[in-house]
C-alpha cells in the first residue's frame, strides 16, 4: 500500500499485484469465515474493519513521505 | 516438497491474476476486476481444502492463495472512497463478501 502511486512503472508492478498481492489472500478470508471455530463471521468483520483502518491510515501517511508520481 | 507445491501454485497464481485483472478491466464498466478474480479463487480454495496434502498445498495454498488478493481488494475500496465513488465502493464490497463465501461454501460441497 504505501507505494500506490509512487516510483517507477517496474517498481510498482513488482510490489503492488507481485509482493503485495501474492502475500496477501482473499480465498483464505473466506475460508476461515465459514470456519466458526476460526471466530466466523465476528472474524471476517474484524479483518475488513482492521486492514480498512490501516489503509486509511498508511495511504496518506505513503503520500507525504514519498513524492507522488505525476 | 509441500513448500515446493506452495511455491509452484503461487508462480502460477500470482501471473493469472495480473492477466486476467488487466484483461477483465477491458469488459467492466466498474473496477470489479479483482473482485471477479476473488470469488473464483474462492471457489477453487473450497473445491481443493478438502483434497490431498500435496494437491491443497498446490490448488488451496499455492494458487488460490496467490491468485486473489486482499490488499488490492482494500485499495480498491479506499480509492473508491477517495473518488467519492460511494456506490461503487458498496457494490464491491458487498458483492466481493457475499459472492467469495456463497463461492467458497459450494466448492466445499462440491468437492466433498
Amino acid at each position: 500500500m504505501l507505494v500506490e502511486h509512487h516510483g517507477s512503472d517496474s517498481i510498482r508492478h513488482l510490489l503492488l499485484p507481485g509482493f503485495c498481492g501474492g502475500l496477501t489472500t482473499f480465498s483464505a478470508v473466506a475460508l476461515q469465515t465459514m470456519h466458526s471455530a476460526s471466530g466466523g463471521f465476528f472474524y471476517l468483520v474484524e479483518t475488513v474493519v482492521l486492514s480498512l483502518v490501516l489503509v486509511v491510515i498508511l495511504i496518506p501517511v505513503a503520500r507525504k513521505i514519498f513524492a507522488v508520481k505525476e | 516438497m509441500k513448500f515446493l507445491l506452495v511455491v509452484l501454485g503461487a508462480a502460477v497464481g500470482a501471473p493469472s491474476r495480473y492477466l486476467a485483472d488487466q484483461s477483465l478491466r477491458k469488459f467492466l464498466k466498474y473496477p470489479l476486476g479483482i473482485t471477479v478474480i476473488n470469488v473464483l479463487g474462492s471457489f477453487v480454495i473450497g473445491l481443493s481444502i478438502g483434497a490431498g496434502n500435496n494437491l491443497q498445498a498446490l490448488i488451496a495454498v499455492g494458487f488460490a492463495g496467490a491468485f486473489t488478493t486482499w490488499s488490492t481488494f482494500m485499495l480498491d475500496l479506499y480509492l473508491a472512497f477517495e473518488l467519492k465513488r460511494y456506490k461503487s465502493a458498496g457494490l464491491n464490497l458487498l458483492l466481493s463478501l457475499s459472492l467469495g463465501l456463497g463461492a467458497v461454501w459450494l466448492g466445499i460441497h462440491l468437492g466433498q
